[in-house]
């Protein structure tokens, strides 16, 4: 929410932190009655599987959309039922959830334990036979099982399908539940078949929480770190520019050429970026202001490349107000050599010498178009259809002129086909290992592109090559998972159970469904690329925001880490 | 329902979900974060667990790098919950590594875009990696390519598809870090792993805070509040024009109890300050059925001596709507809360919970001596540069129109 972009000559800095000093009171709520404005929200719209039901319904006749769903309220009361189920101390509690005559198979049957890697193990199958099952082993069974999570993931008539996962020292345990109940008020729990079940066995942890040792003795780490955007989104004006949904990046790269990495951290409107240098006993000082680079325009994403090819580590920062390009100056500092105002409200950055001219140019990501102080991505501008929308921002390639100069060229080099897809992310890879790369972008309403590079112009071959991913793409990794030399994808899509209990019911076609399936992995064969999302069993990775390859028990294959989670709040509920 | 309506529908359906989430409503969150252990056989196992990646933050980005150098891979997650930042280092006994970091000299000097084979690999597999700035969501991984050994314990050779499609091989690499600069087909062995310990410490989240200190970056246009003096005469907040301290408290309140006697003690720095105060008790927002006797037994005990009156739900609504429109999220109607207002009736500070009056004069007489663009720079709660400027008040008002 900027005007011109200037750089600010004298610079006034006024701490303010400490004025808030630790008063310590409570606040007094106060009930104001009919607080609700329901102007803004249709009464048929009170959770998120009645929005991706709208969504999905966009254009089709008979719109359910007023209806209300008979399924949404057996998911809501079930999952409510199984967890005061699963939270019972006595079989006499647990009684009062069973209908007579309950029968269930067994949750985990002792089956024999095959190895997997080193020291980790896995069981698996069906649950076997129904029996009767008095309340007393039920409760022995579930709490075997360990600290139990349900989702509903399918609703037929009075049976919910389950994904169930438990926790407990040494075990992880992940199966699908068939569980039919009564129709009583409240309903009861009649069967339960375990359709099928994982448990994998390994000592663990494998890694642990570092933080607070590496980066705890630093000021901001109390005062910024541990607060959430919840905390600030109540404190930072919209004229601050915070932004709710805490979408802010990070960046390694060594900035001070002492062979150590660091870490530069993105961070809202009226919050400082971060600039962590390494010291050489791994923990990090925030040295952001020192380096000129504690910026406060809400910032998305940063990368740490060389843009000058001198030897050092420049900055880019893709900020709401422009792409600033920062110098390294010595491995001292940096100085901000400039901006590109033409890319508002961007997102992820990635960096490839495209034309092989020998300096990097900057891919930037540009989710929504027509961005507000008040109204930001799909608020200020709804993406339709759903599933294959086109009115996103426009996503732009700036091609490296040097000196730190920039320039637009995403038309004149084939790039602005299918760019207005609201992009999340892109990564580039020589996939087709022709000399130049290519790129992958994630689009968050539907098709996603991949543009071959054939002497700088790009082609989108997305369709043809079979990696299009209709889904709500957020993020792209390129990496050999199945060791075959040629990279495969892997692009992080977001997975509700809500989305796909309404597209079961809705019986929509596959690629409406694969909306809420959740990630996708594209490995490579002799015929191309080849969808094994489902066969490799990645998919349930919630609402995946950055997907990644890495190997990280050193066995030489790649394994998947996956940050997720959309918006946590004060109340522990689930739209 | 036509499809126009369909669509109304569905644009009200997204607000409506942001709304429900700027009043404090959860939307897919509080899930674990995941790791899939690559099986092999082309199945991924989910261990999150057992590997101690199951925190439940927001996730949003994810840099992959070798923070201490002991040939493992580490994980800097970047949150939207607290804590924004979490560092998991990988302690799992497991194989050595190779890490690989390339220097162009034909091509960029990053040599962003290279493809790195290492050879020979045995069972007929091959081991690929590439040379990347920027992937997964908003996040940059390390430069440095991570080869897992295995149990491959040979000689090494790196055969190098530089950016331009030019090929080299450089040879005598094992398990340890090495430098691959191009064109001088030799790999130059970096200093071995550090012996450093990087203690696991639990992290505790900070407790969540309810009274706050915000200085506003621009001038907030501020609705008119309605409320009764103790003769039950109607009056308006902007009835007076000058500068005003609004305060809303309640009898029931002790820590507006503590406010009031902290205002009325300091009555002359106020005077001197040209602030006039106004507490407005919203001990009557339940109508004709609002007990307002606790509100005259505080007046009666902090004996104070400036304006009061009592305040009606419209009015407390008002000043709710105030706060919602102001904010990305909405903070609970709640007392004791203070507005600092400007001779035109617009907001320049906002307290809640228990305040220090001197500090609200302190913030005052440093707010009536900042320009626009200094008051964008006192408004962050840390130090920090903007490096563009503050919207126009004109602007201002356009976002935040006064709520009649």
């Amino acid at each position: 929410m900027r005007g011109l972009f200037q750089a600010v000559l004298s610079l006034l800095f006024v701490s303010t932190s400490s004025l808030l000093a630790d008063l310590n009171n409570e606040l007094i709520p106060l009930t104001l009655k009919q607080m609700a404005r329901p102007d803004r929200l249709p009464e048929s719209v009170k959770d998120a599987a009645l929005l991706t039901e709208v969504a999905l319904d966009l254009g089709l006749p008979n719109s359910g959309a007023s209806e209300g769903w008979p399924g949404e309220a057996l998911s809501r009361i079930a999952l409510s039922q199984l967890a005061n189920l699963s939270n019972s101390k006595t079989a006499k509690e647990i009684q009062s959830f069973l209908a007579e005559g309950f029968v269930s198979t067994s949750l985990e049957p002792d089956k024999p334990a095959d190895p997997l890697w080193d020291d980790i193990t896995k069981r698996s199958g069906e649950g076997g036979i129904q029996t009767p099952t008095n309340p007393k082993a039920l409760l022995k069974k579930i709490k075997a099982l360990g600290k139990i999570k349900f989702k509903v993931i399918r609703v037929e008539n009075h049976t919910t399908h389950l994904h169930v996962e438990a926790d407990r020292a040494g075990a992880e345990y992940s199966a699908t539940w068939l569980t039919s109940w009564t129709d009583t008020k409240p309903p009861k729990l009649k069967n339960l078949r375990v359709k099928n079940f994982k448990t994998i066995i390994s000592e663990g942890p494998w890694f642990h929480d570092a933080t607070n040792t590496v980066i705890g003795r630093n000021p901001r780490f109390k005062a910024q770190v541990l607060h959430g955007i919840d905390h600030w989104a109540q404190r930072i004006t919209r004229i601050g520019d915070l932004s709710l949904t805490g979408h802010h990046g990070l960046a390694v790269g060594d900035v001070n050429g002492d062979g150590l990495e660091d870490l530069y951290v993105c961070d809202g409107g009226s919050l400082p970026n971060q600039l962590y240098l390494q010291q050489p006993d791994g923990t990090a000082k925030e040295v952001a202001l020192d380096w000129g680079v504690a910026w406060l325009e809400d910032s998305r994403s940063a990368l740490l490349v060389d843009l000058d090819n001198d030897g050092d580590q420049d900055l880019v920062v893709a900020t709401i107000a422009m792409i600033a390009f920062a110098e390294n100056l010595n491995n001292q500092a940096f100085k901000l050599r400039g901006g590109f105002p033409g890319a508002p409200y961007p997102f992820s950055l990635s960096a490839a010498d495209f034309d092989l001219d020998g300096d990097l140019d900057i891919y930037t990501c540009i989710y929504g178009a027509g961005d507000q102080p008040k109204k930001r991505g799909f608020e200020a501008n709804s993406p339709t259809p759903f599933n294959d929308a086109e009115n996103g921002g426009r996503n732009i390639l700036l091609s490296n002129l040097g000196g730190f100069q920039f320039t637009d060229v995403t038309q004149k080099v084939g790039l602005d086909q299918n760019n207005t897809r609201w992009s999340f992310s892109a990564s580039w890879e020589d996939y087709d290992r022709d000399g130049d790369p290519d790129l992958y972008v994630a689009n968050d309403f539907g098709r996603n592109c991949l543009y071959q590079n054939n002497n700088g112009q790009f082609s989108n071959i997305a369709k043809k090559a079979g990696v299009e991913d209709m889904a709500a793409g957020m993020s792209v990794s390129w990496g050999d998972s199945n060791r075959d030399g040629a990279p495969d994808l892997l692009i992080g899509n977001m997975f509700s159970s809500a989305g796909q209990r309404v597209s079961f019911q809705r019986d929509y076609k596959v690629e409406k469904k694969r909306m809420a399936r959740g990630n996708t992995l594209f490995t490579t064969s002799k015929d191309g690329f080849e969808d094994a999302s489902i066969a490799s069993g990645i998919t349930n990775s919630g609402w995946a925001w950055s997907s990644g390859f890495a190997d990280l028990n050193n066995d030489g294959w790649q394994d998947l880490v996956v940050a997720n989670g959309y918006l946590s709040n004060s109340r522990d509920n689930d739209l | 329902m036509s499809p126009s309506e369909n669509i109304d529908d569905y644009a009200k359906g997204w607000a409506g979900l942001m709304k429900l989430v700027r009043n404090g409503d959860s939307w897919s969150g509080n899930e674990k974060n995941r790791f899939f252990l690559n099986g092999r056989q082309g199945a991924f196992h989910e261990i999150s667990h057992l590997a101690g990646l199951d925190q439940s933050e927001d996730g949003r980005g994810l840099a992959i790098v070798d923070w201490d150098q002991d040939g493992r891979l580490d994980l800097w997650y970047r949150n939207r919950s607290a804590p924004r930042l979490r560092l998991m280092v990988n302690k799992k006994e497991s194989h050595p590594s190779v890490a690989l970091r390339l220097e162009g000299t034909n091509c960029n000097r990053d040599a962003i875009g290279a493809v790195v084979e290492l050879l020979p690999s045995s069972q007929n597999r091959h081991w690929v990696q590439s040379v990347k700035a920027g992937d997964l969501f908003l996040s940059q991984s390390s430069k440095w390519l991570h080869f897992g050994l295995c149990n491959e314990t040979q000689d090494f050779s790196a055969q190098v598809l530089w950016p331009g499609g030019k090929k080299e091989v450089f040879v005598g690499i094992k398990a340890g870090r090495f430098h691959l600069k191009q064109g001088s087909g030799i790999a130059r062995q970096l200093n071995s792993r550090r012996e450093i310990k990087l203690a696991h410490r639990e992290l505790t989240r900070s407790p969540n805070q309810s009274n706050a200190h915000i200085l506003l970056p621009a001038r907030a246009p501020f609705p008119t509040l309605s409320y009764r003096d103790k003769a039950a005469k109607l009056l308006t907040t902007s009835q007076n024009q000058g500068l005003k301290l609004v305060l809303l408290w309640s009898g029931i309140c002790p820590s507006c109890e503590n406010n009031l006697n902290q205002v009325a003690s300091q009555m002359k720095a106020i005077r001197e300050n040209q602030l006039t105060v106004l507490a407005l008790s919203a001990d009557g927002i339940n109508g004709p059925k609002s007990d307002l006797s606790p509100a005259y037994e505080l007046v009666e005990k902090t004996k104070i001596s400036f304006p009061w009156g009592i305040i009606d739900q419209k009015s407390a609504r008002k000043l709710h709507r105030f706060q919602e429109n102001l904010f990305d999220r909405t903070p609970e109607p709640s007392v004791p809360l203070a507005i600092l207002l400007d001779q035109k009736h617009r907001a320049l500070a906002i307290y809640r919970g228990e305040f220090s009056i001197l500090t609200i004069l302190a913030d005052l007489k440093t707010i009536l001596s900042s320009n626009a663009i200094q008051l964008y720079h006192l408004a962050p709660p840390m130090k920090g540069t903007w490096f563009t400027n503050p919207l126009g008040q004109r602007e201002v008002d356009r976002l935040f129109p006064v709520m009649r």
